[in-house]
């Protein structure tokens, strides 16, 4: 007869910098709650993105069994980020529909859409529909996209 | 029963012959342009900064124009992108749609329930 063992399956969502694991305030205590040693965990990922240019925000889901063992996923970095470096600002804008906070343009955005499609969960989508969420985006923090 | 009155007009071909029989050369020919493509703010061989977050890796470089998927240009034309949505354009789609349009009003109004 098999055992159906239960894995109670947790999934930890972070966003930190490449190569900047183990502070106490982000990492610590969300991973040291759930019993992972986070030492281990924070080795592991900056092994992972050291080839990643230091303090790129990279999201990154930790799935963690029942016996505390761990897998972590680092995606690419979040749409905002890439849009606002590439219009040369810092800070989104305070109202986003009626201030425009900095321009983009379609050929950036296609870019950011190509470096976006080698994340794991929009690999499937074409890259017409990812820019289009892009613009999207841009949108929302105010970022004028131009022809 | 209405009798439909026929009209018939001549074609406006015949009423007023084409200019060009009379003189060619002193009119303007306006050139009939297929591609209106409006040129991209970026041009070819512009560093786009920012976009490069691997140590080792650099910045993408902006290609021509014509080197980019034809969906691209259209992305800002919101006509165009609405026109994309592809809901049917018959009958039976829009009586459909009346159909359920009628029947939330109904339930909103209902008064019993």
């Amino acid at each position: 007869m098999s055992k159906k063992t239960q894995t109670a399956e947790v999934f930890v969502k972070l966003l930190i910098g490449a190569g900047k694991a183990s502070p106490s305030p982000p990492v610590g205590p969300a991973l040291g709650a759930r019993g992972v040693k986070s030492m281990d965990f924070c080795k592991q990922f900056n092994d992972k993105t050291k080839h990643i240019v230091a303090d790129t925000p990279l999201p990154t889901v930790i799935t963690i069994k029942s016996d505390r063992s761990f897998t972590f996923i680092v995606k690419s970095p979040p749409t905002t980020y890439f849009l606002k470096k590439a219009a040369g600002i810092t800070k989104g804008a305070q109202t986003p529909g009626t201030e425009v906070a900095g321009q983009v343009s379609l050929k950036h955005v296609y870019e950011i859409a190509k470096i976006k499609q080698q994340d794991v969960n929009l690999k499937h989508l074409s890259l017409e529909s990812i820019t289009s969420s892009i613009i999207g985006v841009a949108k929302s923090v105010g970022i004028q996209v131009v022809h | 029963m209405l009798t439909t009155i026929v009209r018939s007009y001549r074609p406006i071909s015949q009423i007023l012959p084409r200019a060009s029989l009379f003189h060619t050369s002193t009119i303007a020919q306006t050139p009939i342009t297929t591609n209106t493509k409006k040129p991209s703010s970026v041009p070819k061989g512009t560093v786009l900064k920012g976009l490069q977050f691997l140590k080792d890796g650099q910045d993408p470089v902006a290609l021509d124009d014509s080197e980019y998927p034809e969906w691209l240009w259209d992305l800002l034309d919101e006509k165009k992108m609405k026109q994309k949505t592809k809901k049917p354009v018959n009958r039976q789609y829009h009586r459909k749609q009346s159909r359920e349009a009628i029947k939330a009003m109904n339930f909103m109004k209902d008064k019993k329930n």
